[in-house]
């Protein structure tokens, strides 16, 4: 688990995303640390790195909330 | 003939009172309502003995902050939208280059606009509404007012690490509404789901067309854009028909082929523009709309919001370039050489001739006078023409096609940058020697070369205090040293030799 969260946080990092000053459980999105294009751009970069695809509706609020709930999924899904 | 802009929201109100305007989240406003709360706002600034002022709106995207821009119209000042999402340092900037008479906000920003400035007198707007609700401001004040009167201020990127500030007044923006009217075909059953900030001049088109033709415009929340499913599903449950987006926010819906989550056939027109459209993104929404028209748009804030544009016709394959076409009724482009020669077979700079150009740049003259000219084709009478900056050239159907801008400025994500403005930012950090921006047109970053003892990190900490978001580096290199040519100025096409070295080693 804290694995891929560390890669997470690289992940977003690598996009543009500013993490300092942010935990694992902030909410990404509503504190103005990541934008559509850069959740677009990740949404590629994990991807590729854990080669799965993303369905449609897996890209929502609730698995881009924040670093936490990110790592969540994709561990859900690697298994 | 309309002589404000204010009069299309008043033809509105006789005709359609009842219809709704604007949508967004939890709340709409009809016509009448929106000419209630514009008319509160314009009595409370004439209550102040304010005409002809400029007027700071400080609000995030929103029905109220609409409101307040009608409402500083009707009371015969004109405003600059200051976004929330400023950093403190642009804001105060854009109020020192503006020097505003008043500043409006709401509740929820009053203490944020307190902490940027301490001069300005500040209005909540709430109370203002309370008080004067339901109140008109005097009749003899639309008869005073011109055309010619300055309508909004809205700042884009300044090379000189200032922004410059575009004066639009009603007879340009009344132009450009007739105009786009009649080019995109559009009605009172039109409506737009918007996407782009306020602060950015494609908004000119959602807000301003929508009351000029009676139509409907949704503020789709900022959100939605981030997955895909959730803006596919608002505009099938809204009926949107008609998006005015930046190419990356389409590419948004199509790059994980967001059309899967609703059918969003009720979409008649997609208009595009601010940046160059992929065409790949372009066929896959036409595969998803085969009935739609879509429209590839080019302008500049100097020119109210497009002066061209082309109506998609033909097929286009991955590397053609999608032309910006040809200008709107009451509008001529001329490109011209080096030499001031019109041109027509050969890449030359556009200048438009238009009466949607804006004023100029506010309390810079010689800087509107260096882009603001006379028409290089005769000096028998005063012409003024636009000289855009861009390079373009004629296709073999006589169609327009943008080649690229002439100096430094680039399109980013759908926004006009300068480089020089970024580096002129980094340059003010302490621990920062030197540092270069390049824009990667491949990649769309934007690189900065820096050299000096400071990590990256704290230059982009440092930097969101005085640029917003949209204008950070997406890449940073570290170097010794920054080359430079034999004058002594940092040398670019060394810089992007590097740079594709350094992609090329990846």
């Amino acid at each position: 688990m804290s694995n891929t969260i560390n890669d997470v946080r690289a992940l977003a990092e690598s996009v543009g995303a500013n993490l300092s000053g942010c935990d694992n459980q902030t909410n990404l999105f509503e504190e103005g640390i990541i934008d559509s294009l850069q959740i677009a751009l990740m949404v590629g970069e994990i991807e590729k790195k854990y080669s799965f695809q993303f369905e449609l509706d897996e890209i929502n609020p609730d698995v881009f909330e924040s670093i936490e709930s990110i790592s969540a999924f994709i561990d859900k899904k690697r298994k | 003939m309309e002589k404000l802009i204010t009069d299309f929201l008043d033809k509105a109100v006789d005709l359609c009172p009842d219809k709704t305007v604007f949508i967004e989240k939890d709340n709409k406003v009809t016509y009448k309502e929106l000419r209630i709360y514009a008319q509160a706002i314009a009595r409370a600034l004439e209550e102040r003995r304010l005409l002809r002022k400029p007027v700071a709106v400080f609000f995030e995207k929103s029905i109220m902050c609409v409101e307040t821009f009608l409402g500083v119209a009707y009371s015969g000042n004109f405003y600059c939208l200051i976004d929330i999402d400023m950093p403190d340092a642009r804001a105060k900037t854009m109020l020192d280059a503006l020097k505003p008479s008043l500043l409006i906000t709401d509740k929820r920003h009053a203490s944020r606009a307190k902490k940027i400035t301490k001069e300005i007198p500040i209005l909540i707007v709430e109370e203002q509404i309370d008080l004067y609700y339901g109140q008109i401001v005097c009749k003899d004040l639309r008869t005073s007012l011109l055309s010619e009167d300055i309508l909004y201020i809205l700042f884009t990127s300044g090379s000189t690490g200032i922004p410059k500030g575009v004066i639009t007044s009603h007879r340009a923006l009344i132009s450009y509404v007739n105009s786009v009217a009649e080019a995109y075909r559009l009605d009172e059953n039109t409506i737009i789901g918007n996407q782009v900030p306020f602060y950015y001049v494609m908004s000119i088109f959602d807000i301003y067309a929508t009351i000029a033709i009676r139509a409907q415009m949704h503020i789709i929340p900022r959100k939605y854009f981030a997955f895909p499913g959730m803006v596919v599903r608002y505009i099938h449950y809204n009926n949107i028909n008609t998006i005015n987006w930046v190419p990356s926010a389409l590419a948004l819906v199509s790059n994980v082929n967001g059309f899967k989550a609703a059918d969003i056939s009720c979409v008649k027109t997609v208009l595009f523009g601010g940046e160059v459209m992929p065409v790949k993104h372009l066929n896959a929404w036409r595969r998803v709309l085969p009935n739609a028209s879509f429209f590839n748009g080019y302008g500049s804030t100097e020119c109210t919001e497009a002066s061209l544009f082309y109506e998609v016709n033909r097929e286009f394959n991955e590397g053609d370039v999608i032309p910006i076409g040809r200008p709107y009724s009451n509008t001529e482009a001329l490109v011209f050489n080096e030499e001031n020669k019109i041109v027509e077979n050969e890449v030359g700079e556009l200048y438009i001739r238009s009466d949607a150009l804006s004023y100029g740049y506010y309390r810079d003259n010689s800087l509107t006078d260096k882009v603001f000219i006379q028409n290089p084709l005769h000096n028998r009478f005063r012409d003024i023409v636009y000289k855009t900056g861009d390079l373009v050239r004629y296709n073999q159907y006589g169609e327009i096609e943008y080649i690229g801008r002439i100096d430094d400025q680039i399109k980013h994500m759908g926004r006009r940058i300068a480089l020089g403005e970024i580096e002129a930012n980094v340059s003010s950090i302490n621990g920062v020697r030197e540092n270069c921006c390049i824009y990667d047109n491949n990649k769309q970053q934007i690189v900065l070369f820096f050299s000096g003892e400071i990590e990256s990190e704290k230059i982009v900490n440092e930097l969101k205090k005085t640029i917003p978001d949209y204008m950070l580096p997406t890449r940073w290199e570290q170097v010794k040293e920054l080359p430079r040519n034999p004058n002594g100025k940092i040398d670019r096409s060394q810089l992007s030799g590097w740079l594709s070295s350094l992609n090329n080693e990846k």
